[in-house]
């Protein structure tokens, strides 16, 4: 049998060393973007049981989970979505806690894609979500909080647009069609295919009211600037359509007022999940990703699936995609720190190793050297790249290294060890 | 990095190249390296600042999925096979051809309670087509000259594009169903229809006034 010890499933990856740390710069930019509001940490299991994302409204294929079973041979699932067991604990565990509620998290989801298509399968999501209150304000300031967190992560050229679930529901229902011509019109609408929607639309559609299916036609090609959603407020005079466009106007309105209006824009050809969301929906993009890095919306029906009916809104981040933008643009931080070596005999690791603590105090990285003799040490040093090594043999003397081209030196009096920290500081600038 | 403003656009090699071809050059866009192609493997229209690659059909969907390239223009068969996100925006009304199921004469495949075997290049056509139907079959990936499978013996019947019946009609071989039409179809990338809006939608409207044009060409 072939032994997979040195391999790792497909779709995985190991992350490493300036990957690895860009990566946790980044989770922790997303994450001050959310505390500073006031979001609360939250970190839910890992493994859930399969129930939990199993139902109506369920946006995650029941194929695209990793199952598995626990000891007495219920399904669990590795969590293929984060919002999903926040509806879950808000529902039982925060009876007596007082609403609204901001969550926020970072986590990874595990979901199968089709292998050899270049798609992780554990995808690293950070997020927000606001629960217990459906407002302009709460819809606006989740929309908001998404375009700083990507800005503050150095993101500049992006777009963020904004759709309405309500809008094609309330259109799609007047033109009474059986769930399957539903679906097709979906599918048109979703894919912009307005040539197909138009001549389905002639020979399926026998019963409507003109101005709904007036909108409908023109659903495709509704995304753009602000001036769509005037455009739209004309095609229809449904109802629960209008309010729709106004709910979007009045988040924009304030969206204007913060001073973000440029990284708007609009879809509202977006349906997503139609079952899921119930109000403003929304992603963004940016170049040289071909997905979206951030989507979100509001889902009120989520939690009463759970047991109570509260509102909710919020949006995830998906880590890995947003990174591989900073990188396109050239935002990725691989700065070199000051980094230093200090080589000792063991006699002297007193004095080693206060002498680097003072080091990291003063920001540079010191390692303490795990070697027996100076001469291995300087190699070492050499095939990291790490240009300073100080040596500290003799009680009243301190080497300084400092490779050019070779490995030059100096030597100090043990009592000049401040003046020396400032000689570090400029041999290193140098 | 490309340019931000660059629109690339996947053909698919082959015989929806060739049509692909004359439809852009009837819109006014420059094929000029395309036709002439040597062993290049982008090519570049300055007027309208597009570029061109060309991949196998498969390929195509992988490329626009991950918005490596904006635009591509593939086979609806491909778009049935694949799973993926992208907005079909246009049938080019090209390329036009049907899936079907074929099998030796005679062949009933409602007859019996036996499962019945279906050889294939697109497995999951195949799968939603019977599943549509309610109707449980055993699916056999062939990678080509499908035809041979029932020939000898590895299946009932397959599930093939048929363009003029000609293929099947020496290997003595007859359509039993039409499972759908196909044709070569425009699909972009989510992220490139809203970050370059302007320059996509412009060149699927001179695309469609070229379809628009040879419509009514054939029809009048």
């Amino acid at each position: 049998m072939l032994n997979w010890m040195r391999y790792i499933p497909e779709g995985t990856k190991d992350v490493l060393f300036d990957e690895c740390r860009e990566k946790i710069r980044i989770e922790k930019l997303l994450r001050d973007s959310y505390i500073n509001c006031g979001f609360l940490d939250i970190i839910s299991p890992t493994l859930e049981f399969y129930d939990v994302f199993n139902g109506e409204n369920t946006t995650i294929a029941q194929e695209k989970m990793y199952k598995l079973f626990d000891n007495q041979g219920r399904i669990l699932v590795l969590r293929p979505d984060i919002t999903t067991p926040i509806a879950r604990i808000t529902a039982t565990k925060l009876n007596e806690a007082s609403f609204p509620i901001r969550f926020c998290y970072t986590s990874s989801v595990f979901r199968v894609n089709e292998s050899l298509f270049g798609k992780t399968n554990e995808v690293t999501q950070s997020g927000i979500e606001t629960i217990g209150i459906n407002s302009i304000k709460a819809d606006a300031e989740t929309i908001i909080i998404g375009i700083n967190a990507l800005r503050n992560c150095g993101l500049k050229d992006f777009k963020i647009e904004i759709g309405q679930a309500e809008f094609f529901k309330s259109l799609i229902e007047e033109l009474k069609l059986s769930g399957e011509n539903k679906e097709k019109i979906r599918g048109y609408v979703e894919d912009k295919n307005f040539i197909a929607l138009d001549h389905f639309i002639i020979e399926n559609v026998k019963e409507y009211s003109p101005s709904s299916l007036k909108a409908i036609k023109e659903l495709p090609k509704l995304f753009g600037n602000i001036e769509i959603i005037d455009k739209a407020l004309k095609l229809t005079n449904n109802r629960n359509a209008i309010k729709a466009l106004e709910n979007i106007i009045d988040v924009y309105r304030l969206i204007e007022k913060a001073g973000l209006a440029s990284y708007v824009t609009f879809d509202l050809g977006m349906i997503q999940h139609m079952d899921y969301y119930s109000g403003i929906i929304f992603r963004a993009f940016t170049h040289g990703v071909g997905g979206y890095i951030l989507s979100g919306g509001r889902y009120d029906g989520l939690i009463k699936k759970f047991g109570r009916d509260l509102p909710a809104i919020g949006f995830a981040i998906d880590v890995d995609s947003l990174i591989i933008a900073l990188q396109n643009i050239g935002h990725v931080n691989y700065k070199k720190d000051k980094h230093l070596v200090i080589y000792y005999t063991e006699e002297l690791f007193n004095k080693a190793f206060q002498q680097a603590v003072t080091f990291r105090e003063n920001g540079f990285v010191c390692e303490l050297s795990l070697f027996d003799s100076e001469e291995e040490t300087l190699d070492y040093a050499f095939n990291k790249n790490i240009s300073m090594v100080i040596s500290l043999i003799e009680e009243s003397q301190i080497r300084f290294y400092k490779y050019t081209k070779k490995w030059n030196h100096k030597d100090f009096e043990s009592k000049y060890l401040n003046n020396f920290l400032e000689e570090a500081e400029k041999l290193y600038e140098e | 990095m490309k340019n931000k403003n660059t629109v690339r656009i996947a053909i698919t090699k082959g015989r929806i190249e060739k049509y692909a071809v004359d439809i852009f050059q009837e819109s006014g866009i420059d094929c000029q390296e395309l036709i002439n192609k040597g062993r290049k493997l982008i090519f570049h229209d300055s007027v309208n600042n597009i570029d061109f690659v060309l991949v196998k059909a498969i390929d195509v969907l992988t490329y626009v999925d991950h918005g490596v390239v904006d635009i591509g223009i593939v086979g609806k068969d491909v778009l049935l096979e694949q799973n993926k996100n992208y907005y079909e925006v246009l049938d080019l009304k090209m390329g036009k051809c049907k899936f079907a199921i074929a099998a030796l004469p005679d062949t009933n495949l409602n007859e019996g309670y036996n499962r019945k075997k279906i050889a294939t290049k697109y497995p999951n056509v195949a799968r939603n087509y019977f599943r549509g139907k309610g109707q449980d079959v055993e699916i056999i990936k062939i990678e080509g000259s499908v035809e041979l499978a029932p020939i000898l013996g590895l299946s009932d019947a397959i599930l093939d594009i048929v363009e003029t019946g000609n293929t099947l009609k020496e290997n003595g071989l007859v359509i039993l169903e039409e499972v759908c039409d196909i044709s070569a179809r425009v699909v972009v990338n989510i992220a490139s229809m809203k970050l370059k809006r302007e320059e996509i939608l412009n060149i699927i409207s001179m695309l469609q006034n070229s379809v628009t044009v040879k419509e009514n060409l054939i029809a009048g």
